[in-house]
């Protein structure tokens, strides 16, 4: 029955969008799969989520809109806040109210609270715990930062207060307090008392399955092409203590960096050099490693494009849960756009070479207020020779915001002078189509001459006329 | 008699923006003669956005007002594309080539975008710059630059 209405819920809700979100995927790294459907409305934007999170049908919605100057939002939240890396949240699902001035913040909540869950396609609450809370920030005009929150749930209370400063030289932030029930602190102080000198050290408390502190110290120096960097990291458990240092220094000629870092922890050390090549979109890197006597390779790199971002890196990362201590990580990353559709898929592979992943697609639709056309077609492309042109009206003056479409694929617009161009890869003609429907420029536009097809190294011409006038 | 429908523009720069919408990034790069560069226009609205660049040379008075004019001959550019058409919520990269022939040389690249109109029928178009200072090093080119056209302050 929950099942249908969720359906009901989801298909009820395209009808009356201006513009529609459609996001679905699956990730192993977070445990669960799923959809949601984000509906903008003229005057509000109701979301609808539903799928499995660790096994279990889990569901979620909400509606935001404004009421009286206030941001209002009925359904599922997540009710918190954050500063410079210190924060807290609580997944709530009641009703939830807020007021933002130049600088206020205050914000309410009523309802219930639970285990939430939320990934880049589905966001979801759980109801387990009547809960009420209360959140203020305030900006100071000296640059005093202050929040504070209050939150009772299920009989678990919540009263902390945080405290930042930024000037420019120095800044600290922390945050202390009770959460549900637990003692808590997080704080962070960082100086840099020159351009390329500067110095961080953090203590953050976390509830995980058990609770966890973690400290760190660290330097890092820039001077001209070379920089240098230095860290102490701790982290304490129920049982263990996990400590780690590293060090290492850089160098970079031109568009090439290479990089060497000494890294410690639990009395096994670990050498890593890397060079790394950058050439516009794209990235190579080499790596080789030293550990336990044995030296391996490996290689990574990169091409970052408008349609298409794929990267593999190998990084070493501090894990301070269980002794771990620094480990080396594998990550891949594709990211793919077709027209208004984004595709992305992450994964990361642990020193145990298991491979957790997160993948999901996500695209805009305009619904039935929607109001406006929006045809697909294809992006630029790029090559070796320029197709040219200038857009004028029955006046002869430039039309700017023409769209033209060459050869039934790619799309470009006229400038300010009424000149387009676009590159392409073969010296050879191709058809122009004017698409009137798109233009950028306002009115209502006909083709009264137009060069039918294009050239390297003619320059087309093509003449408008406004539609409605005389 | 047809009734004559009036539109203008409105161009809004970058500092003075109330649309807080669309951004382009980074808004300033400092390179030697010859530079090999990007900048990336997001459209964060819900709709699709069509974006046109346009290279423009300037010079600046000494209280940092800026007056643009076609490029200079000395400025060699060469763009990837001139214009693009952004998806809802995404981002486009522009590339270019800049090899200036005399510096210092500055360009900048704006970055053209009808973002709605207003409930009077007014169309707003917005202008957010992409500026290139090209010296014969790297280093402080902004700053001599500025310190050239007489401005004290930062």
């Amino acid at each position: 029955m929950c099942r249908l209405l969720i359906c009901l819920l989801l298909l009820s809700v395209p009808a009356s969008a201006q513009v529609l979100q459609l996001s679905a995927g699956r990730s192993t790294l977070l445990g669960g799969s799923g959809g949601e459907i984000t509906a903008y409305l003229p005057v509000s934007t109701i979301t609808a989520s539903a799928g499995f999170a660790d096994g279990h049908f889990v569901f979620g919605g909400s509606d935001t809109f404004k009421f009286h100057g206030l941001d209002v939002t009925a359904g599922d939240k997540n009710f918190g806040y954050s500063f410079d890396g210190a924060g807290l949240g609580v997944s709530t699902r009641g009703l939830f109210v807020q007021r933002n001035s130049e600088h206020t913040s205050i914000a309410g909540f009523v309802g219930s609270t639970g285990i939430g869950y939320g990934a880049p396609f589905m966001n979801t609450a759980t109801a387990q715990h009547v809960g009420v809370g209360f959140f203020l920030q305030h900006h100071f005009e000296n640059g005093l930062l202050f929040s504070s929150l209050a939150a009772v749930d299920g009989g678990r209370r919540t009263a902390v207060q945080g405290l930042a400063y930024q000037s420019h030289v120095f800044g600290v932030s922390g945050s202390g307090g009770l959460l549900q029930n637990q003692k808590y602190f997080s704080g962070e102080v960082d100086y840099q008392p020159l351009r390329s000198l500067s110095f961080s050290a953090t203590h953050n408390d976390y509830f995980l399955s058990d609770h966890l502190t973690a400290k760190s110290l660290s330097a890092f120096s820039a001077f001209g092409r070379v920089t240098l960097q230095a860290s102490v990291l701790e982290g304490q458990d129920k049982t263990l203590k996990t400590t780690g240092a590293s060090a290492g220094a850089g160098l970079r000629i031109g568009s090439t960096t290479v990089r060497s870092n000494f890294y410690e922890s639990n009395h096994h050390t670990m050498l890593v050099h890397t060079v790394q090549e950058r050439f516009r979109r794209w990235t190579v890197t080499g790596i080789i490693n030293q550990m336990h006597g044995q030296t391996t390779y490996a290689f990574g790199g990169g091409y970052h494009g408008n349609k298409l971002s794929v990267s593999v890196d190998h990084s070493v990362l501090f894990f301070p849960l269980g002794g771990m201590g620094f480990q080396q990580t594998t990550s891949v990353q594709v990211s793919l756009r077709i027209h208004d559709t984004v595709v992305n898929f992450g994964s990361t592979v642990d020193p145990s070479m298991h491979m957790k992943y997160t993948t999901y697609a996500s695209t805009y639709a305009p619904g039935a207020l929607a109001g406006l056309v929006t045809e697909k077609h294809s992006y630029s492309t790029h090559g070796k020779f320029v197709i040219t042109g200038t857009v004028v009206d029955e006046h002869g003056q430039p039309v700017e915001g023409a769209a033209i479409q060459l050869a039934g694929g790619a799309v470009v617009y006229s400038d300010s002078q009424g000149k387009f161009f676009a590159r392409v890869k073969h010296n050879r003609a191709i058809v122009l189509n004017v698409l009137v429907n798109e233009f950028a420029a306002p009115g209502h536009w006909a083709v009264t001459s137009c060069t039918v097809n294009g050239q390297p190294g003619i320059d087309a011409v093509i003449r408008l006329k406004r539609k409605g006038t005389q | 008699m047809k009734k004559l429908l009036v539109l203008a523009f409105l161009e809004l720069w970058f500092f003075g923006l109330s649309v807080a919408a669309q951004t382009v990034s980074p808004v300033i790069v400092e390179c030697g003669k010859k530079c090999n560069g990007a900048f990336s226009v997001t459209n964060n609205g819900l709709t699709p956005l069509a974006v046109t660049v346009e290279a423009r040379s300037f010079s600046m008075d000494t209280q940092g007002h800026a007056t643009y004019r076609t490029l200079d001959e000395a400025a060699d550019l060469k763009l990837d594309e001139g214009s693009a058409r952004i998806a809802p919520k995404g981002t486009h990269t522009f590339s270019y080539q800049l090899k200036c022939s005399a510096v210092p040389c500055s360009v900048t690249l704006l970055s053209s975008m009808v973002v709605g109109h207003t409930a009077d029928g007014i169309w707003v178009r917005v202008q957010l710059p992409h500026t290139v200072y090209a010296c014969e090093k790297q280093k402080d080119c902004r700053k001599s630059v500025r310190a050239a056209a007489g401005i004290t302050f930062n």
